[in-house]
């Protein structure tokens, strides 16, 4: 199936769509998309090769598409490699680095980067009080590369 | 060509047993337009007729008092105007009737155009996916599972077999979806809202309807009637089918396939695509449009020398073009200077003596 023609099948209407500001970015929701931006690059969904960047307990959860894997594929057709806790920044860039050295997505490696390293970071929502904004970074690793 | 695709079948218990190979109906072209279009009309088909009571807004004695009380010539109940849409306890403008055009036709081709694009379209994981059904961890999509389901009796089974093969969530997202409508829908029999399922597409009932029926958000269909309302709810494609095996191997025979017409619809031959690969980005990159273009030029484009100047300001682009240009210039500006020099002389003023006895005190 062409990705084209999924993008413009899923473009105007899906379940993962966030249209909140009127004149605002447009988001989106779908796991695979690095910046969370309804557009066709960073589509989750209408991509046949996507990676996802994900924080959990047992590390950060790096979700790529299987090269072999046939479109009717779901479950099967991706692959996850977990970066383990307290694991060195140069690691963890290292993972992402590596896949789009090799030619998958190169497009997305400064995204993907700049997505990893806000993934280890711990985000924690504060209570907000008067000025204080609301989110707040409690621990930084890496500076945010510019522009991204 | 290479081999045609095929379609596994999952046991009950979730393991992938045979395969088959993939319907034609499920390749045909997705024209959202068509489904919009189409689920829009056919949506209209099932409402029931409803109007004002004939008589509201005139069930008063008013009468018109004529001309010359200077009052309006409008029926008139105690010097109040009744009737009108404009008047208190009026009648509406236009009261609706129930013969209005409730039902609206589309054409045969049309509607199954849309049938096939909706399913073909409910082959595909990313636009299943973005219909929101939980299918994560489904093994693949079109989900196709034994015969045997169709001669399930109880829903306990039912439960077990979406379990076993990972399409349980989504039926727990329509359990937690449910919520008290907004409205006076709720006291119509249309008390909850909540999200679709999955669809169960079987060939034969031997009890498999009402094994799942009680599920929420799930709904049955029989391969040979097939609804458009049902593969794609609210005009949005992609809904989650779960198609038993025998439904799944008539598929060639109910909708045709390419070459060969459906053995249930009279001479229905699927739909073609317009392009034969629709992947755009393959066929611009693809040799044979390469070999042809001509290289990529530079991402900036260079200007030819400098930046382009008007050789009617800048002078010295115009000596370059017209050399004679400067001559003339120059005698122009000797005859200026001339010109300023005569008139400065004629303009002498009033002489010494004159002025000194013009400003005597």
């Amino acid at each position: 199936m062409s990705n084209d023609l999924e993008w413009l099948l899923l473009r105007k209407h899906n379940s993962f769509l966030v249209k909140k500001a009127s004149g605002g970015p447009i988001f989106s929701t779908e796991p695979g998309n690095l910046r969370n931006l309804h557009s066709h690059k960073y589509s989750g969904l209408a991509n046949a090769k996507t990676i996802d960047i994900k924080d959990s307990p047992s590390g950060i959860q790096v979700t790529v598409n299987k090269s072999k894997a046939t479109p009717h594929q779901v479950r099967g057709a991706r692959t996850t490699s977990t970066i383990r806790n307290r694991s060195g920044g140069r690691r963890s860039l290292g993972v992402v680095a590596g896949l789009t050295r090799k030619g998958y997505r190169p497009d997305l490696r400064a995204v993907s980067i700049f997505s990893l390293a806000e993934g280890s970071t711990r985000v924690h929502f504060l209570p907000c009080y008067g000025d204080q904004p609301k989110r707040t970074l409690v621990r930084t690793r890496w500076k945010t590369p510019n522009g991204v | 060509m290479a081999s045609r695709p095929t379609v596994t079948v999952h046991t009950t218990s979730g393991e992938p047993s045979s395969s088959l190979p993939l319907p034609a109906v499920l390749t045909a072209p997705i024209r959202l337009d068509v489904v919009a279009q189409v689920h829009k009309s056919v949506a209209k088909n099932k409402r029931q007729a409803y109007a004002v009571s004939e008589k509201a807004g005139h069930q008063t004695s008013a009468e018109s008092w004529g001309t010359g009380r200077a009052v309006a010539v409008f029926p008139v109940l105690a010097a109040v105007a009744a009737f009108g849409n404009m008047c208190r306890g009026g009648r509406m403008f236009a009261p609706t009737k129930t013969w209005r055009k409730w039902h609206v036709k589309v054409n045969q081709n049309q509607r199954r155009f849309a049938t096939v694009s909706a399913l073909a379209a409910s082959a595909l994981p990313s636009l299943v996916l973005a219909r929101g059904h939980r299918i994560e961890q489904v093994p693949e999509i079109p989900l196709v599972v034994p015969s045997e389901v169709e001669s399930f009796k109880k829903t306990k089974e039912a439960v077990a077999l979406l379990k076993s093969i990972d399409a349980y969530p989504d039926v727990v997202k329509v359990s937690n979806s449910r919520k008290l409508r907004a409205g006076k829908g709720k006291m119509r029999n249309r008390r909850y809202r909540q999200r679709r399922g999955p669809l169960v597409v079987y060939n034969e009932d031997n009890g498999i309807v009402k094994a799942f029926r009680n599920l929420p958000g799930v709904e049955l269909a029989n391969v040979k009637r097939l609804n458009l309302l049902q593969l794609a709810p609210g005009g949005h494609l992609g809904r989650f089918i779960i198609w038993t095996e025998s439904a799944f191997a008539l598929l060639d025979q109910v909708f045709g396939t390419f070459d060969n017409p459906s053995a249930f619809k009279k001479d229905y031959i699927l739909p073609t695509a317009k392009i034969t690969n629709p992947d755009v980005t393959r066929l611009i990159n693809s040799t044979e449009i390469q070999s042809v273009v001509r290289p990529a030029g530079p991402k900036t484009q260079k200007r030819p020398w400098t930046q382009k100047k008007n050789p009617l300001i800048n002078k010295t682009l115009l000596f370059r073009l017209n050399p004679y240009a400067k001559v003339l210039r120059k005698q122009e500006l000797l005859r200026q200077g001339q010109k300023e020099k005569k008139e400065k002389k004629k303009g002498s003023v009033a002489g010494g003596a004159f002025l000194t006895s013009l400003f005597a005190p």
